[in-house]
């Protein structure tokens, strides 16, 4: 494996933004010059939305090593924006280079009653930058992740079609997560020739972002006539709602007359079903998160979900090793750039 | 729909489980006290960060949810701050 799997690794090392502020300079600065990047305060920030604003500063402080390389290499601009420019449960949202983090957790809906203290804030902020890289890294056209390590990814967590819409990965005792990625990125293919596995998940050649959910989820209700007609969608399910789905068809007594029907059994898709599971139910939520909450998982230590065991495997690989292999081969990290006190830059001009 | 949750002490091997709806705690007796104050619905306002994103022209996004005591989602995560408490493993089920 070559470090080129992971161009956002960063051979120079971070100073820690107490040395900036021995300095007498502002966070604000330290992150810029740190992370390569533009900090963007709006301008309507209250006294409150400040604090909040310096206290993601503070956040990115203590980031993993990895997610400031993520800053540094694939995030061009963080906007700290006050609760009122996000939806009412949003803390952070990424896209195309730029992170939006809300600075006032506390105000979030569902935050109301739940008491923020620092050290709360701290970790929630902490948190969305975690979660948001995630993202930059699996879908940003610069990053590391193909779309077959994407989808790999997918199988490891247990995505899997209704078997009554598409009963081949069932078959046998199921397909292994290697057959399954193959699987899904041929039905992918013939659904738009240009899901190119080979080229990242965000990648301009690939059809528009929002169209990978759409095509890998599809529409509900949706049935594969025949292996070889071209799916609309593949119609991946998380499998607590496929669970929940065939349970139901168990309970009306129909499910195993109509597994019959297509050549499968109940207890041979129930024991294919319950094989893999994602690390969180968040990651069941829609298909572009697993990869974010998988990387999220991975940088808060194990899982405790012991079905998660493979995704979080499988994660480890894609998401983490090309980094870990571009530490090893780039050897010694150089001095971190900076601090550079206003002071000492005028000396130098004269 | 009947959730079971297995729930096993990594160094000793016990077992209990947490049923729903419920929950109802049993096996190991050890296990169960060490598990029971996690369930206590009391701890009512859980807020759980997570992804959950719209495919809208927005972006990718992080949200917050507050889970309602006594759900099933509600009991994950709170069996999840147990498990990491005590380096337990849990395994979900359904029936």
């Amino acid at each position: 494996m070559s470090s080129d799997l992971a161009p956002y690794h960063s051979p120079s090392r971070y100073h820690p933004l107490r040395r900036y502020l021995e300095h007498g300079l502002s966070a604000k600065q330290w992150a810029e010059e740190q992370f390569q990047l533009e900090i963007s305060q709006a301008v309507d920030l209250d006294s409150a939305s400040q604090v909040g604003a310096e206290q993601a500063l503070l956040a990115m402080d203590t980031l993993p090593l990895q997610v400031k390389d993520i800053l540094r290499g694939l995030v061009e601009r963080v906007h700290l924006q006050p609760a009122g420019r996000f939806d009412i449960d949003e803390l952070g949202c990424w896209r195309q280079g730029e992170l939006r983090i809300n600075c006032e957790p506390g105000r979030v809906a569902s935050m109301q009653g739940w008491v923020l203290e620092g050290g709360n804030a701290k970790q929630m902020l902490q948190t969305t930058f975690v979660h948001e890289s995630g993202h930059a890294l699996a879908e940003d056209p610069r990053g590391g992740v193909s779309l077959r390590n994407f989808v790999r990814l997918l199988a490891a967590s247990g995505w899997l079609p209704h078997p009554l819409a598409d009963p081949e990965p069932f078959r046998g005792e199921g397909m292994t997560p290697q057959e399954l990625t193959d699987y899904m990125l041929r039905r992918l293919r013939q659904i738009d020739p240009r899901w190119d596995p080979t080229l990242p998940a965000g990648s301009p050649s690939h059809p528009p972002q929002e169209r990978l959910d759409m095509d890998l989820m599809g529409p509900p209700g949706f049935h594969i006539a025949a292996p070889n007609e071209a799916p609309r969608s593949l119609g991946l399910r998380g499998p607590r709602q496929l669970s929940r789905e065939l349970l139901a068809a168990a309970a009306r007594g129909s499910l195993d007359s109509d597994l019959g029907r297509v050549g499968l059994s109940g207890a041979t898709v129930r024991r294919v079903a319950d094989r893999f599971r994602p690390v969180s139910s968040y990651a069941e939520d829609l298909i572009s998160e697993t990869p974010a909450e998988v990387f999220r998982q991975l940088h808060r230590g194990r899982s405790v979900w012991v079905d998660a065991a493979l995704a979080m495997e499988v994660g480890d690989q894609v998401l983490i090793q090309p980094w870990r292999m571009a530490e090893l081969e780039r050897g010694r990290p150089e001095p971190a750039p900076g601090p550079f006190p206003r002071a000492r830059q005028l000396s130098l001009r004269r | 729909m009947r959730t079971f949750f297995r729930i096993t002490e990594r160094s000793s091997g016990a077992q209990a489980s947490c049923e729903f709806p419920g929950p109802r705690l049993a096996g190991d007796p050890r296990l169960c006290h060490l598990v029971r104050p996690y369930l206590d619905s009391s701890s009512a306002s859980v807020a759980v960060v997570g992804g959950a994103a719209g495919p809208t022209g927005r972006g990718r996004r992080t949200i917050v949810r507050t889970l309602e005591p006594g759900s099933e989602g509600w009991a994950a995560e709170r069996l999840t701050r147990a498990a990491e408490r005590w380096d337990l493993d849990l395994r979900e089920e359904w029936m």
